[in-house]
């Protein structure tokens, strides 16, 4: 065991090089925090490498020296990361000035945990509760506490109160500890109407809760779709590294999707209207997008493939909407409302099989008729032209997509279908939106049209 | 049968999954009284049980009612195995055994449980039908109000003061009990609990049964301390004034909650009291107070005005009869208020009815006359209302003739306060010393100053403890000092620890030696007395401390002992009276310190030891008055001082935590000086410049005060000042080696910067004040809105061990708790952080913690509030000079540009007139105001729990009833609750969401005197454990916000709350 008290940051190079003789190879530097989650190896892992990155402000060079030195002895040593040694470097003021240094010598992390958590008891309750919604959007991005604390200090919070980095990192650390606490009943915010425990206004808690259940777009891209099981959860390292939101954000956005996918998945009535109030949701926009995600969900529609990787959420959820309206049980056209919202309508797909009439020849070419002659005015010739040379194999690759959908499999791949089989081919011959938007109105209405004849 | 309890369970919700299965619960719920016990039937698989039960009755004596909790257990039904635990509800019953106040309990109680904390809500609704029992020889006192404020509740008028009441109760504790072995930590725990609230009940019990004796239908300022001696048991101690309350019919209560006595409430009891006569004392400067002879006329309503010469002018002059104190403000008014007859009614001054004194009259002479009349304390509050007095103040023959004490109490009769033989029977006998066992008699001729025990009763009885702090208007005249007795006992040398006999006996011996000090300082009562222990081991430190005052009843009394003693008196503010201890005897007390540093057996380098009383040595030589701490901000006095001492086991800590004031009537007090034993001229030199270093900071102070400029403005500041010690510390006062100056530091070591951390305290951010009284002298309590956030700070920490570090490191722990106050409530600015009491506990050997509770409370904007007091000329009569227009607010300015602005103020408070006569200037800081930060408090139905007396922004329309309650908090799996913090983090918030369900449950929206009494946390980290304890008391009370239409049927907090069927009118004793 080896202490070091150091004044000040003039200091660091003769520590560093103590170090040098000192501490053995393959150490392995962790800042350790008091957060019981913390205790996982990976994520203190992954918690180093981030303080490595944010340690940027100038009074945290001797910090980031030492985890540079860190990192150089791993390198160095070709282990990575290694888990045999520990320093933890208690990290207390905003003078730079570590209070001690210690090398630890074959210490689990708990026990290290442990040697920090011994010092001192610190806690602010009030009667009320107050939340800083400053800190409380950095507990929501998933930043432990002393991070947050440094983040705010470089916010120049203590500039304007001229207090100490002590003092903000206690401030941080019993908050944290109250929105830790208050998560119980975030999971399950309807419980906030039957709590006594904390005395929050009404304004605040809408605040918590929508704060809470906001989601950035691009995490929720990434898990459209996809089963949420527990070991996509564990995957979601990849998430956070490729959106660079920090991975316990990810985390809780899984967690929301997929309590809310529990949720409502077997409850009758509007998916929207139950996300709204089973969630205690403020905004419609929020619960719409809740909606989106879960339909997607349920239905497992595949967005992963490289040629949707392009579309993104917003996308997705426009065209989940689309058909909640249209498709579902809640579509004006159903007149069975009993089942769920999550699901297409039987019937809706039942009638779907019918077109399949239109794919005989007599019908094809009535059909191709009406289209081709109500687009003549909106199309430009070319168009127009190579269109009636293909219509044959697109009306009926779109009846197919329609007739697939009675397939729960085919469903799945409903967008990289549409993708590859429709959308491609008409942008190769230089379809606009608006090209195809008339297109298939008058093929749509051509239909209504026909069958009337017919 | 004399009473009947009857209780509904109807549903509970939130329950815990206790059958993981199928994830829902079969509860039921046990209903237990004393060893009575009933339940419900299973309510199977549900989280929300729905029971609506029929009412469990309970036939019992109103003893059992007044001492047992009602007990509710809900527990999971397990076919196999024995039902599981899931949380408890424990309700105090006597609220409902109080004649005014609600006649049903209901509402959802958290259910905790010891080792999981709060676990769901239970409903129910709780009745009590009582027969009325003449049996003379009944143990129980049921209609006895308790009040946990220190003052005269807000809506009753005090008509009798009967005196000091105490009472001990002393168990096993079942933590040191062999069955402890066996059980499990739950059990254990609950064991524990329901014991903190059986004895809490006797205890009250036998405090009532006191008040009826002496003839009393109230106790306020009530104060209920836990001793957990270990070994030897659970001691519990209640201290109080018996009173007698009168209800206003129409409670006009001022937001601050003083009693309001309106004029049309004495039209209801026509002429029984006329105002008392009271005699202002002429405040004798520090100085000249030794020598100056205090003289008292019976027709000193006609004396000449003396308004020209001063308060030194006056002392100068014996030939005056009647020496008003003034201030040099407020002369003209007051004086002008003596001539026209009818006295100004705050300074009331008049001697009415007083037999014409002797000129000087020693004390001692005093009482031996007196002797019998003094023997009892029913001092009578005949009318003590703050403003319209004048039209009642007769004159003064008739006033003595028809003044009369009738209490609904005892036999209505006009008793003569002092014809004590009208009195005797009830109060002789019935005397607040109930620990003495002979009754005082009038045999006090043997008044010598040295006190023995045989003693005892005589002393109780002409020297009464006060508990309250705020006293009505004209009840104390004269302010002697801070007075305070200390002793160590050791708890194994108890004979039989079973019996509160010892305790007895060491209680009586520490509070005789205070009522000897304040003899000793010409004093006839205690006020704003209270208790402490600390214990360590085997050693447990009792100390007392008060306030020596004078109060209205002495001076009622033929002869005035006034002159002698008197080192200094204040004038008290009449109107803020929320002021208490003024004055702090800093030698006194680090001297009785020694005398403990010496008997804790570890260091006895200066032994006094064995010698646990060091008597107060006044009366021969007047010591000088040391305000030590605040010298250095040139403050000259010290209110609301609280001293802690605590024995750790390597540590001895004294705390004294005040809040300073200029009062411009004393001089200022001098440069604080150092003295030191100065071996060599290397240290003369380190020592100068110490004490320049003093002199400097004694300067930014100033600065900061604004005291330099302006020599007549009666500023007020905050500074709440912590001395520490400890076995080694070196910043004594030796007061005995005949330093007989004032402000003396003295220093043994010139390399101890202990003394400059000492008198340095960080400063606060601007816009913020700190204060721990009730009220900041010098911001009138209307510019205090509303409560923003009672705050709960638990600090521990590990000291440096080392010998030299201890002071400064322990100086430094402070301010890191100030600096995190103020941190955390940086955005309540601006804001007033009032009530702020420390508890400093050394719980491990290297440890010290530190508990803070105060309440933030947001003043307004002071600009507006100035503006329009500058135009309205209501203050015009006082000659007052304003020192600037409230013109000059700073807009956007960026918080470093601070503009110190001089704000005059007349306070518009009624009954301020004391305070609007006396200038004050309110250091305006420019900053920024985050309107998007500025909490927003108004929580729907929220219950405020404050530890000041008023709710600011509100009028307390009613109390309910007081809570006292003893929770414990364990866990055995410390890490996955969040480590310590984590846990007492949790433990505090159950806490607080426990009190405010049982004042919501009351019909109440606040609670008042919020107390957190104990808070004891063991700690083991290696096992993952730890556990907690925390007592907590106060007054539940209803209030309205100002402005609200004051309905007959108070507001009802919840929906689903029962009627109030009773109203206001119901309320009149």
């Amino acid at each position: 065991m080896l202490q070091y008290d150091s004044e000040a940051s003039q200091k660091d190079t003769a520590l560093v090089s103590m170090f040098n003789d000192k501490i053995p190879q393959g150490t392995h530097l962790l800042e350790l925090c008091e957060h019981p989650e913390d205790n996982h190896v990976s994520q203190l892992r992954r918690r180093t490498q981030q303080s490595y990155v944010i340690q940027e402000s100038p009074e945290n060079e001797f910090y980031k020296k030492i985890l540079t030195y860190a990192v150089h002895v791993n390198k160095a040593n070709g282990k990575k990361f290694k888990n045999s040694r520990i320093i933890s470097a208690f990290y207390l003021s905003d003078t730079c000035k570590f209070s001690s240094v210690s090398v630890i010598d074959h210490l689990s992390t708990s026990a290290a945990a442990q040697h920090i958590v011994k010092s001192y008891v610190d806690v602010f309750v009030g009667n009320y509760i107050v939340i800083d919604f400053e800190l409380y959007d950095l507990w929501l991005n998933g930043l432990p506490a002393h991070e947050c604390a440094v983040t705010l200090q470089q916010r120049g919070v203590l500039q304007s109160t001229g207090a100490r980095f002590d003092e903000l990192l206690s401030d941080t650390k019993d908050s944290f500890r109250l929105y830790a606490s208050l998560e119980q009943l975030l999971k399950c915010p309807t419980k906030f109407g039957n709590q006594s425990v904390y005395q929050i206004d009404p304004e605040t808690q809408k605040t918590l809760i929508d704060k809470y259940y906001k989601s950035d777009d691009v995490v929720i891209r990434e898990l459209l779709g996809r089963k949420l099981s527990t070991r996509n959860r564990n995957n979601l390292d990849d998430v956070s590294e490729k959106t660079k939101v920090p991975l316990r954000s990810c985390c809780r956005q899984f967690d929301n999707v997929k309590r809310v996918f529990k949720t409502v998945e077997e409850m009758p009535g509007s998916l929207e209207k139950n996300i709204k109030t089973l969630f205690c949701l403020s905004s419609d926009k929020l619960a719409k997008k809740y909606a989106a995600i879960v339909f997607m969900t349920n239905h497992r529609f595949e967005t992963t493939k490289k040629r949707l990787s392009h579309l993104t959420f917003d996308d997705f959820m426009y065209c989940a909407e689309l058909m909640i309206t249209n498709w579902s049980y809640s579509a004006a056209e159903c007149d069975n409302h009993e089942d769920m919202d999550v699901d297409l309508d039987r019937s809706f797909l039942q009638d779907l099989r019918e077109l399949k009439i239109l794919t005989d020849k007599q019908h094809l070419d009535e059909h191709k008729m009406y289209v081709m002659n109500s687009l003549k005015t909106s199309l430009i010739k070319k168009k127009h032209s190579s269109l009636e040379d293909n219509y044959k194999a697109t009306s009926k690759t779109i009846i197919s997509l329609a007739y697939g959908l009675n397939h729960s499999k085919e469903v799945r791949n409903f967008f990289s279908d549409v993708i590859e089989e429709v959308i491609e081919p008409f942008m190769n011959t230089g379809w606009t939106y608006e090209d195809m938007k008339t297109f298939l109105q008058m093929y749509k209405d051509a239909v209504n049209i026909l069958t009337f004849i017919y | 049968m004399p009473g009947t309890l009857k209780v509904k369970v109807v549903s509970a919700r939130g329950l815990p999954v206790m059958d993981r299965s199928t994830d829902l619960t079969d509860a039921f719920v046990e209903i237990k009284l004393g060893p009575e016990g009933q339940k419900t039937d299973v309510c199977k698989k549900s989280l929300n049980p729905q029971w609506n039960s029929e009412w469990f009755k309970f036939e019992v004596e109103d003893e059992v009612l007044q001492d047992e909790p009602l007990e509710l257990r809900v527990l999971d039904h397990d076919t196999y195995s024995a039902h599981d635990a899931i949380g408890k509800v424990y309700i105090d019953l006597n609220p409902l055994l109080v004649k005014e106040s609600p006649s049903i309990i209901s509402g959802w109680f958290p259910l905790y449980d010891t080792m999981h904390g709060i676990r769901g809500d239970l409903n129910v609704i709780v009745k009590i039908d009582l027969f009325s029992d003449f049996n003379k020889f009944r143990q129980s006192s049921c209609g006895i109000q308790f009040f946990c404020t220190p003052e005269v509740p807000a809506g009753y008028r005090l008509q009798y003061v009967h005196g000091f009441v105490e009472e001990l109760v002393v168990n096993d504790d079942p933590e040191y009990q062999w069955i402890d072995k066996i059980r499990t930590p739950r059990s254990s725990n609950e064991a524990r609990q329901r014991l903190f609230s059986k004895m809490s009940g006797q205890l009250a019990r036998k405090i009532g049964l006191k008040v009826l004796e002496m003839g009393g239908g109230a106790v306020i300022g009530y104060q209920q301390c836990f001793d957990l001696e270990g070994e030897s048991g659970i001691v519990i101690r209640g201290i109080g004034t018996a009173v007698t309350l009168v209800r206003l019919r129409d409670a006009q209560a001022s937001p601050l909650g003083m009693s309001p006595l309106k004029d049309y409430q004495r039209s209801m009891v026509p002429a029984l009291h006329i105002s008392t006569p009271i005699v202002m004392t002429t405040n004798i400067n520090p100085m000249h107070a030794r020598r100056s002879l205090h003289l008292t006329h019976p027709h000193s309503l006609t004396p000449p005005p003396h308004s020209d010469h001063n308060q030194h002018s006056d002392h100068a002059t014996p030939t005056c009869h009647h020496s008003h104190y003034h201030h040099p403000r407020s002369r003209s008014r007051s004086t002008s208020g003596s001539d026209s007859g009818p006295c100004s009614p705050i300074r009331l001054s008049s001697s009415l009815g007083h037999a014409p004194s002797p000129l000087t009259a020693p004390p001692y002479h005093s009482h031996s006359q007196q002797g019998c009349a003094l023997s009892h304390f029913a001092f009578d509050f005949p009318y003590s209302s703050p403003l319209q007095e004048e039209n009642h103040v007769p004159s003064p023959p008739p006033s003595k003739k028809e003044r009369s004490t009738t209490s609904p109490m005892k036999v209505a009769g006009p008793t003569n306060r002092r014809s004590s033989d009208s009195d005797t029977s009830t109060t002789s006998k019935g005397n607040s010393v109930g620990e003495s066992s002979g009754s005082g008699n009038g045999s006090v001729s043997k008044n010598c100053p040295r006190m023995c025990s045989q003693q005892v009763n005589i002393e109780l009885m002409e020297f009464p403890l006060f508990t309250m702090t705020t006293f009505p208007p004209g009840f104390i005249t004269h302010l002697g000092g801070v007075v305070a007795a200390r002793s160590v006992k050791l708890l194994d040398k108890i004979h039989n620890p079973e019996e509160p006999e010892t305790r007895d006996a060491w209680w009586n011996e520490i509070r005789t030696e205070l009522r000897s000090h304040t003899r000793a300082m010409g004093c006839h009562a205690v006020i704003g007395y209270s208790e402490q222990t600390s214990i360590c081991d085997e050693i447990i430190l009792l100390s007392a401390t008060g306030t020596a005052a004078k109060n209205q009843s002495a001076r009622q009394a033929p002869s005035l002992p006034t002159g002698a003693g008197d080192k200094n008196t204040f004038l008290i503010d009449r109107d803020q009276n929320k002021k208490l201890f003024v004055d702090v005897n800093l030698a006194n007390q680090v001297s009785q310190k020694l005398g403990h540093g010496g008997s804790t057996d570890d260091v006895s380098p200066r032994v006094n030891c064995g010698l646990c009383h060091i008597p107060y040595k006044p009366a021969s030589s007047p010591f000088p008055i040391n305000l030590t701490q605040c010298s250095s901000c040139n403050m000259n006095g010290l209110f609301k001082l609280q001293m802690q001492f605590v024995v750790g086991e390597k540590m001895l800590v004294a705390v004294a935590t005040a809040t300073g004031a200029f009062l411009a009537p004393l001089p200022s007090p001098p440069v604080p000086r150092l003295l030191g034993q100065i071996p060599s001229e290397e240290e003369n030199v380190a020592l100068q410049e110490l004490q320049l270093k003093i002199r400097e900071q004694l300067q930014q102070y100033k600065d900061l005060y604004q005291l330099n400029t302006i020599d007549f403005a009666n500023q007020t500041c905050q500074s709440s000042v912590h001395t520490d010690d400890s076995d080694d510390d070196t910043s004594d006062l030796d007061f005995s080696t005949g330093n007989k100056d004032t402000f003396v530091l003295e220093v043994d070591d010139t390399r101890d910067s202990s003394v400059k951390a000492m008198l340095s305290d960080i400063p606060q951010p601007a816009g913020m004040q700190v204060c721990n009284t009730s009220t900041m002298p010098g911001i009138p309590a209307s510019c205090l809105v509303a409560n923003m956030q009672m705050f709960t700070q638990v600090f521990r920490r590990q000291l440096d061990s080392s010998q030299q570090g201890l002071p400064k490191d322990f100086s430094e722990i402070f301010d890191s708790v100030y600096r995190r106050l103020y941190f955390k409530l940086r955005r309540m600015i601006p804001c007033l952080l009032c009530g702020l009491s420390f508890s400093v506990g050394a719980p491990e050997e290297d440890e010290i913690e530190i508990a803070v509770t105060g309440m933030c409370v947001a003043i307004e904007d002071n600009n507006s509030h100035n503006s329009s007091l500058t135009e309205t000329p209501m203050t015009g009569a006082s000659s007052k000079s304003l020192l600037k227009p409230a013109s000059s607010s700073v807009v956007g300015a960026s918080g470093e540009n601070i503009d110190d602005m001089m704000f005059t103020m007349e306070e518009v408070m009624e009954g301020s007139a004391a305070s609007a006569n006396k200038g004050f200037k309110l250091r305006k800081e420019n900053v920024k105001m985050k309107t998007s930060q500025v909490f927003s408090h108004q929580v729907i139905n929220s219950i405020e729990i404050t530890p000041m007396t008023y709710v600011p922004g509100s009028r307390i329309e009613r109390y309910i009833g007081s809570y006292n309650f003893f929770f414990i908090r364990e866990t055995s799996s410390l890490k996955e609750v969040g480590g310590v913090c984590g846990f007492m983090q949790k433990f505090i918030t159950e806490v607080l969401a426990i009190v405010r369900a049982h004042v919501s449950s009351l019909g109440g929206n606040a609670l008042v005197a919020y107390n957190m009494t104990q808070c004891v946390l063991l700690n083991n980290e290696h096992k993952n454990q730890s556990q907690c304890l925390i007592n907590v008391c106060g007054d539940a009370v209803s209030a309205t916000k100002d402005g609200e239409v004051i309905a007959l049927v108070p507001e009802v907090p919840q929906p689903h709350y029962r009627k109030h069927s009773d109203s206001p009118s119901s309320y009149v004793t």
